[in-house]
């Protein structure tokens, strides 16, 4: 089929290089200069925003974001690898009602997700109004704290993992598996032989869905720290509000390049840079 | 029909004990435990936002940690409030073009793609990725710079156009992802026996290559569907000329005023449209099985 | 099989109904508002009646406004900016002057002597202030407080900003929170110090703020979230929009199953003499495309009653005299409603006596440049970090 349909892949490149390029470019030239927004009238060159990269606010806020990434993807990867591994071992036939009410949760709006998870998270809210109306007093009072973020981080992005390991454990040729038992292996020994490190691939790439918008994100920062943990996407996000494009631009560029090395090391795993997802 | 799964089941599995080795079963049972444990609560993790999203969607009182008595009237005022229905009506709007067009763009870009030599193949996955990684704000900007240079030709460019474009920008990127492995288990050979068979490439396409890869589509839209219907930071830069999505209208009525509990009641409204969608789909699906079967 | 062929046929007939009304594109006034900003009956009233549809685009803060419109991917026909930005915009040459023949309803004593004395003092430093912009709405920030918390009100009104920054001062356990805007949160830290919020942030400057803010711990950085947390108990004391307090108030006093009287509630709000006053005008970017229209909006706005309706479901203050009055009348009638709203808008926006030195409370915000912002975000984010 190759000769057939070769020629549809250039409309991609095409469209590739415009968009995802070109803004790349931009923001690399942006964190070169001082201006004022998008004006570049009065652009001069400069390496002014270098200096404020080790301002100590800004390297605290690379360094906890980094920390708790680290956290939540590893966390993610427990939860999700037992999650993924009993869906992939149950009776369902249709994988696809199980895709889909695991990605139900994300289509309601991430902020209001959010908002809702901080208001459990304190110790008056509705639920506990609730409780207190048939006797029962529970609360908790843990937003703002590490804790708080940690767990929200954790809610979020964690579909995505369940997902990259359920699809790399689905891809797992069952002959695989009698082969293995029939050599004389036993269950437990399997899964850890055979089974696990096929699904590696699965876990590197679940890891990066969960890493890349942990470390960049800032709503969930913001709203379940109540303002006291600052991550690095929350400095991006301030620094564009004060219409400093220049250190907003320099911070993104520095967290893209940490991406593609991600994506480097996605790539030394999958040679084809295919299980992304 | 053939039984495919699971095929343990049978044959006869030895037991442990049968090859010498000592059976933990204790250690087996704990880890039984705690692995529904840590489903219960990654499932309860995922679902207590929705939860209480839900609570306050028929929450009388419009203070958010009292609970009065149960109401639907915030179901109804999600009709009257002019900007808000806008809002949803635009949203709906965005996302369903952008997933039908990315869907169908995306496997094209994809089957392409798959016929390319692994050099190339490496070169596009990586620029495939930078969309679906980078930073929301920096592609929202970005997107913004880039569709700005043709505002001079087009003032009224920016609205449903450039959302549509940049929010087909960041979809694609997930659908190529999700039809690509599925496009390297099929067999080239199904494609050769149609042409064989004197059907024209792009037809037996069609009737060859997507009923195969037809699982991979189906994931890819449902993600890029999601990315869409909740984004908020690309569509914000990328809009114009009043045409504002819901999680603009969320995120800008957060600052000065309290949210009006008709986006609780929407959102609830989502969830249990969808749902019921999937139980009738699987219903639907599972009579189908049993009638073939029979 | 044709059920789900004449499914997915409705499925696409309601999706070609739904584009349709969608992309349906009238004439249309652009307007950029803050979310909620607006009574949007009023909005309606003036769509019927000049048969023109009103489209309003929201944003967050005065920089949004200022990036939207610099980016020139919209041209829209009017902003509503806080007055620093009516100056930025100004000086940038992004706005056209309001043509006052086109307002009928627009005479110089029709407003109140707070918003009279703001527009002076701006025009003091920016001349042309008062050619640029008609005032839409005004406020000031207070120090926003749990009466639950015994010891609290006391000690906050005898003491204010000193209170609020020592810890010792104030009732053991309080627990207090800091506006998320790291412009706001340095002009407190200048007013506990009897310093103005618009001193230049020089390092001197930055450093006694920086000592001020580290001087407790904030539990709370937050926006809205400050306002809802005091009145759930969870916070017991921020520095908060007076609009903010007022908002929640009148959701109690309004509240359809259980409306509140004025006295019932359990927060109430504090407003130093030193604090950040601002007003938010209506101005007119110079690309607007329908400015005859724009300015018969702003007319509308300027009516009396018109002004009043609005003002009900805004939690800040009218400029207008009349319209004021207008809410001071409820005291007279039977409406519990209108009473409630009445005594809060005396007690919070109240006019001015002899024992005032300028007749408003507060000082409005100057414009500070790119490079004094990043300073002090920076100073306030080495205090959270710390």
């Amino acid at each position: 089929m190759n000769k057939y349909f070769k020629k549809l892949a250039i409309p991609y490149f095409v469209w590739l290089y415009i968009l995802a390029i070109i803004p790349f470019m931009f923001m690399v030239i942006l964190s070169f200069v001082s201006n004022e927004g998008l004006d570049f009238s009065a652009a001069i060159f400069t390496l002014e925003n270098f200096g404020h990269l080790t301002a100590s606010s800004t390297v605290i806020a690379f360094m906890n974001s980094f920390f708790y990434a680290v956290i939540a993807t590893i966390v993610c990867i427990v939860i999700g690898y037992m999650v993924a591994y009993a869906i992939f071992r149950s009776h369902f036939k249709n994988k696809f009602l199980v895709m889909t009410i695991l990605i139900l949760p994300m289509w309601s709006n991430m902020l209001l997700r959010i908002e809702a998870l901080k208001n459990l998270m304190e110790p008056h809210n509705i639920i506990t109004d609730l409780l207190a109306k048939i006797g029962i007093n529970l609360s908790l009072n843990i937003a703002g704290t590490p804790l708080a973020v940690i767990i929200g981080l954790i809610s979020t992005y964690i579909p995505f993992m369940i997902l990259s390991i359920y699809t790399a454990l689905e891809k797992i040729d069952y002959s695989l598996e009698e082969a293995a038992l029939d050599l004389g292996l036993t269950e437990t020994k399997k899964f850890w032989k055979v089974i696990f490190p096929l699904s590696i691939k699965g876990i590197v790439s679940g890891s990066i869905m969960v890493f890349l918008p942990c470390m960049s994100g800032f709503a969930i920062p913001e709203i379940l720290g109540q303002g006291n943990i600052l991550l690095i996407g929350n400095v991006i996000d301030q620094h564009f509000r004060n219409m400093n494009y220049n250190l907003g631009s320099l911070l993104a560029v520095v967290i893209l390049v940490v991406i593609l090395a991600a994506i480097l090391l996605v790539s030394k795993f999958d040679k084809e840079g295919e299980t992304l997802i | 029909m053939i039984k495919q799964y699971p095929l343990y089941e049978q044959y006869e599995v030895a037991k442990i004990e049968d090859y010498g080795y000592k059976e933990h079963r204790f250690t087996k049972i704990l880890y039984k435990i705690i692995r529904y444990l840590v489903i219960i609560f990654a499932v309860f993790l995922m679902y207590i936002p929705i939860f209480t999203i839900f609570l306050q969607s028929i929450n009388s009182s419009t203070i958010t940690s009292e609970f009065g008595s149960v109401t639907l009237k915030w179901y109804v005022n999600i009709f009257t409030k002019g900007s808000l229905l806008t809002a949803i009506r635009n949203t709906v709007f965005i996302s369903i073009w952008a997933t039908m067009i990315s869907t169908l763009l995306g496997t094209l870009f994809a089957i392409g793609i798959s016929t390319l030599e692994r050099k190339t193949k490496r070169h596009i996955m990586l620029l495939n990725n930078i969309p679906l990684l980078n930073a929301d704000i920096v592609s929202g900007i970005g997107l913004m710079l880039i569709f700005s240079s043709l505002v001079h030709f087009f003032p009224y460019f920016f609205g449903w156009k450039t959302m549509l474009l940049a929010h087909i920008f960041f979809t694609l990127p997930y659908v190529v992802l999700s039809v690509l492995p599925k496009l390297r288990e099929i067999d080239p050979n199904l494609f050769e026996a149609s042409l064989d068979l004197g059907v024209k490439p792009y037809p037996s396409l069609y009737k060859v290559i997507i009923p195969a890869i037809k699982a991979g589509i189906f994931s890819g839209m449902i993600l890029a569907f999601t990315m869409s219907f909740d984004d908020f930071v690309i569509s914000y830069y990328t809009t114009g000329n009043g045409f504002d999505n819901l999680s603009i209208w969320i995120y800008s009525s957060m600052g000065r005023k309290s949210l009006s509990p008709s986006v609780y009641a929407f959102s609830t409204l989502v969830t249990i449209v969808f749902f019921a969608l999937l139980i009738i789909s699987n219903l639907l699906q599972g009579r189908r099985h049993h009638n073939e079967n029979n | 099989m044709k059920i789900t062929k004449v499914l997915i046929g409705i499925c696409f007939t309601l999706l070609l109904v739904l584009s349709a009304v969608t992309l349906r594109q009238k004439e249309a006034l652009l307007i950029l508002n803050w979310g909620e900003y607006i009574n949007d009956e009023v909005v309606e009233r003036f769509e019927k009646e000049y048969n023109i549809n009103v489209i309003i685009s929201l944003a967050d803060s005065n920089e949004l406004f200022y990036s939207k419109i610099k980016s020139g991917t919209t041209a829209y026909d009017l902003v509503i900016p806080s007055e620093y930005m009516v100056q930025k915009m100004y000086e940038n040459g992004m706005l056209q002057p309001i043509q006052k023949d086109k307002l009928s309803n627009y005479r110089e004593d029709i407003f109140l002597p707070g918003v009279d004395g703001i527009i002076e003092s701006m025009s003091a430093v920016f001349p042309e202030y008062v050619d640029y912009q008609i005032p839409y709405f005004w406020g000031t920030f207070g120090l926003m407080y749990n009466k639950r918390k015994i010891g609290l009100e006391e000690i906050i009104r005898e003491k204010g900003w000193d209170a609020f920054f020592n810890e010792a001062e104030l009732p053991k356990g309080t627990e207090v929170g800091m506006y998320n805007v790291p412009r706001f949160a340095y002009a407190a830290a200048m007013f506990y110090n009897h310093m103005s919020p618009n001193a230049v942030p020089t390092e001197e400057n930055i450093s006694i703020a920086q000592r001020t803010l580290a001087m407790r711990k904030f539990s709370e950085w937050g926006t809205d979230t400050l306002k809802k947390n005091i009145q759930k108990g969870d916070l017991d004391l921020a520095f908060v929009y007076t609009g903010d307090f007022l908002d929640m108030l009148y959701q109690e006093i309004n509240d359809e199953v259980n409306p509140k009287d004025i006295s019932e509630i359990e927060y109430d709000i504090y407003i130093p003499d030193d604090t950040i006053a601002f007003m938010d005008s209506f101005v007119i970017p110079k690309n607007a495309r329908h400015v005859d229209l724009a300015h018969a909006f702003i007319n509308y706005f300027l009516d009396p009653q018109n002004a009043y309706d609005n003002a009900s479901v805004v939690g800040y203050c009218t400029p207008l005299i009349e319209s004021y009055n207008m809410i001071l009348a409820g005291k007279d009638t039977d409406d519990k409603y209108l009473q409630n709203w009445a005594q809060a808008m005396e007690k919070y926006y109240p006019l001015p006596d002899e024992t005032w030195a300028k007749p408003y409370k507060g000082t409005p915000l100057t414009n500070f440049d790119v490079n004094s912002l990043t300073k002090i975000t920076n100073m306030v984010n080495y205090v959270k970090t710390r």
